[in-house]
């Protein structure tokens, strides 16, 4: 491999775990707010 | 920090995202638009700019640990905990990314992926150390002894990191020493430097933004959990109720 090879390895490696991460931070937040909002279901079932 | 506990307000998040974005772009142009090839090393040592910040962040994102696990220690306040657990998240990822790019940019200039120099092993331990505080915390099922122990851990773990530093001045190693905190001032040409500087601006503000949404998400997961415990306790009352 040439040093080019390894500078757009070392950027591309970078964003893809970046973008990797951000996907996992943004889909907990996803799965909290649909929890969040079975159990406010929830409740509001009960008191009716 | 807002009245209810919380750090920062609604607009935080996107304040730093935009923020973090913008800086992005302008350090992405200068790094491979207007900072100048290096004669050397060639087209690879702009890994520079990448691998340096994150080395950075890496260092901040568990000085953060340190701080926020004491005052966790000292208050047994959770949003303490929270910010902890966020910010040694995060500073894991960039670990990792220091480890890699600096591999990638070792492997033409060295010769080698990897070497057991002082700065290359003392930064792998801190990866390890961080590593163990994220099982701690899932391996212990008693929350608040979890959150204890990965205090602890946090704040010990710091200990690494002037060592880290300061490696390639005790010993002598492959990894070259500062060139820009050297004495005598940074060894590089001034377009360099700003590039280095909007670099660094950029991915502290990166940075800032995934801890503040980690952070929402831990909270977010602490609450939940409360609401949880409190639900099943009311339903065990009742169904205690119904028997009796």
């Amino acid at each position: 491999m040439d040093n080019e090879t390894y500078l757009f390895l070392a950027f591309g490696i970078s964003w893809v775990v970046f973008a990797g991460y951000l996907w996992s931070i943004n889909s907990q937040a996803q799965s909290l707010t649909d929890e969040v909002k079975s159990l406010r279901d929830q409740q509001e079932d009960e008191h009716q | 920090m807002s009245p209810g506990g919380r750090f920062g307000n609604s607009s935080t998040g996107p304040a730093l995202a935009v923020g973090a974005g913008l800086t992005m772009i302008i350090a992405l142009y200068m790094m491979f638009l207007y900072a100048p090839t290096d004669s050397v090393q060639g087209p690879v040592q702009r890994v520079f700019y990448l691998h340096l910040p994150m080395a950075w962040i890496a260092y901040l994102a568990f000085f953060i640990v340190f701080v926020a696990s004491i005052a966790y220690l000292v208050t047994r306040s959770r949003r303490w905990d929270q910010l902890a657990r966020s910010s040694a998240e995060v500073g894991l990822v960039f670990t990792t990314l220091v480890i890699i790019t600096g591999s990638l940019w070792g492997r033409p200039i060295w010769g080698t992926f990897w070497e057991w120099d002082a700065r290359l092993t003392t930064t792998l331990i801190l990866w390890f150390i961080y590593l163990g505080y994220f099982m701690i915390r899932s391996y212990i099922p008693d929350q608040e002894r979890s959150m204890r122990y990965a205090a602890i851990i946090g704040i010990i773990g710091f200990i690494d990191v002037p060592i880290i530093h300061m490696s390639v001045r005790w010993w002598r190693t492959l990894h070259p020493e500062p060139i820009v905190t050297q004495s005598g001032g940074p060894a590089m040409p001034d377009s360099m430097i700003y590039t280095m500087g909007v670099a660094l601006l950029a991915m502290t503000l990166f940075f800032a933004s995934l801890v503040y949404q980690k952070l929402l998400v831990e909270q977010a997961r602490d609450e939940l959990s409360d609401y949880q415990v409190v639900e099943s306790d009311r339903q065990a009352d009742a169904a205690e109720r119904v028997t009796a």
